[in-house]
């Protein structure tokens, strides 16, 4: 009989918030949050009696969010999501501003340069991290970013000179 | 560091701060899901057994369909605004829940107008698995078949029936059995096996028809296959091992198998005319599966869509709909509203309440036959059938 592990439904309770807030950013809307962490935590479950301490469950999971969202992966109909979603328009709730405008801008990127943003700017890795994370080489890192950079900085110019100031 | 990089992480630590919470209950749900997914992923043959008992999950039989859904917060349908039984009398039929010897049997197709074939679970109870045609209009079972010895063949699934005989398939240890019996009763034949190709992880079989005095199938893994219905060598149809049977003569890939991975049979080929179709797909929607002709979608609102494989002609429906495959007789489809769920009519607008209610955070919908004619599901102690064909 297959028993519920207490360890992974430990792991969920203590990283699953932190897992979502990652897949937010990746995803930029809630619902496909949701679907990544979803997933993630499934393959997490799935290879949890493989995974021996030195494995850290939480890279894993994150590691496979970046890679099925590059993926243009979607949950297929099998498994609706498991949980209800608050009805909230998430990008009224940031502040207006650079930050809105900027959370509107990433919107309209591929999705791999948007990951590799996410991880360079949000996980706070390195290219060579990055590059790992997502299974590309380190020039595609760079190329990758640089092109989203350009991007936006003509969708999304950034205006220090309106912060905390009146316009 | 610039200004769009200090932006970039202003930005993204305060969406991330508007992410929702997860549930206080997620780690259970994720166990129940992992759990199925095992299921499905081992031998899919060999799960019939164990899941027909469970009752209402058909669909793992035929591997990997969708049998419970749960409300996500998406477009809903109108609740309908009758019962099918009330909306299409003629269509709908209740019959008990289990069969000869007491044992729980579920529909597999329909023979006829008026004959459904089932099969009953294990023999754990001393009696063997067995094929039965049941008499909707008179309430009678009359015994097709019964199953090989699972201890040495494997669990049987994958029923087809055509031509006056059923033929199916036995999962057993690196190997699939081919089986076949005549539809009015008399002797079980084996007709062939099949080594199970690389890359099997315990699924066998994911599609098998019988036509032109073949019975054709293919391998969750890759692989397309034939075998002379009476008996003979099974002879590979394609030497592509990564195509499966759609309908014959058609093949396609991706199949149904393993993780997502883009539409199903989005491409496809004629293995008699050679003549080759892809599936026309747009930005931003989700394209599920295709059939020869149609394919399922949801767009990025959430709404089901049905459209022409070559693009040409479209059908969006009101809210998602619960259903990997094509709308029956391009008409039909199951969608929720709210806590439950319905059939909904895509030409007349109609709808009928399927009595399914949402239990927790899930909801038991109905399965689909591989024709696509039929929808059953178990209601307390009955067996709901509905025959698509019967509807005007």
């Amino acid at each position: 009989m297959l028993e519920a592990d207490p360890r992974f439904a430990e792991f969920v309770a203590e990283r699953g918030d932190a897992l979502l807030r990652y897949g937010y950013v990746l995803a930029g809307n809630p619902h496909d949050a949701a679907d990544l962490v979803q997933e993630a935590l499934l393959k997490v479950r799935a290879a949890w009696p493989r995974l021996r301490h030195k494995d850290n469950p939480e890279s894993y999971a994150r590691t496979t969010m970046a890679r099925l969202h590059i993926a243009a992966w979607r949950l297929r109909r099998r498994e609706l999501l498991a949980w209800e979603l608050p009805e909230v328009e998430h990008h009224d709730r940031l502040p207006a501003g650079d930050e809105r405008n900027m959370w509107q801008a990433l919107a309209g990127l591929p999705r791999k340069q948007r990951a590799v943003l996410v991880l360079r700017y949000y996980e706070q890795l390195d290219d060579a991290e990055i590059a790992a994370v997502l299974g590309i080489s380190r020039g595609t890192v760079r190329s990758q970013a640089a092109r989203a950079l350009d991007k936006l900085r003509t969708t999304a110019p950034a205006r220090p000179m309106t912060r905390g100031n009146a316009r | 560091m610039t200004d769009v990089e200090e932006t970039l992480r202003r930005t993204f630590g305060q969406a991330a701060e508007q992410a929702p919470g997860l549930p206080p209950l997620l780690p259970e749900h994720l166990e129940g899901v992992h759990r199925r997914r095992r299921r499905r992923s081992r031998a899919v043959l060999a799960a019939a057994a164990v899941v027909l008992v469970a009752g209402g999950t058909l669909a793992v039989v035929r591997g990997g369909d969708t049998i419970t859904a749960v409300t996500a917060t998406r477009p809903l349908s109108p609740k309908p605004p009758a019962s099918v039984e009330e909306v299409w009398p003629q269509a709908v039929k209740k019959i008990p829940v289990k069969g000869p010897g007491g044992l729980t049997w579920q529909p597999i197709t329909l023979i006829d107008d008026q004959t459904l074939l089932l099969v009953t679970s294990t023999a754990k109870v001393g009696r063997a698995a067995a094929l039965y045609a049941y008499g909707l209009d008179d309430g009678t079972s009359r015994e097709i078949a019964t199953m090989p010895d699972p201890d040495r063949y494997g669990y049987a699934g994958n029923f087809a029936v055509r031509a006056g005989r059923v033929a199916w398939g036995t999962l057993g240890k690196g190997r699939v059995h081919l089986w076949s019996a005549p539809l009015d009763g008399g002797k079980t034949e084996t007709i062939g096996s099949q080594s199970l190709p690389a890359g099997d992880d315990g699924s066998g079989i994911d599609v098998l028809e019988i036509t032109n005095g073949k019975v054709v199938f293919s391998f969750y893994a890759g692989g397309v296959f034939s075998v002379p219905l009476g008996g003979g060598t099974v002879t590979p149809v394609t030497g592509d091992a990564g195509m499966h049977l759609l309908t014959w003569p058609w093949i396609g890939a991706p199949g149904r198998g393993g993780e997502p991975h883009g539409t199903v049979y989005a491409q496809i080929t004629n293995v008699e005319t050679g003549e080759k179709r892809s599936a026309v797909t747009k930005q931003g929607e989700d394209l599920d599966e295709c059939g020869v002709t149609i394919c399922v979608g949801t767009t990025e609102e959430g709404k089901g869509f049905f459209r022409h494989r070559d693009g040409s002609a479209h059908k969006l429906a009101p809210s998602l709909v619960f259903q990997p495959r094509s709308p029956s007789q391009d008409r039909f489809y199951v969608s929720t509203f709210g806590d439950g769920a319905g059939l909904y009519d895509l030409d007349t607008g109609e709808s009928g309440d399927l009595g399914l209610r949402q239990e927790g955070q899930f909801m038991s919908l109905p399965s689909q036959d591989d024709t696509g004619r039929l929808l059953s599901y178990t209601l307390g102690d009955r067996l709901h059938v509905i025959d698509l064909a019967k509807i005007e």
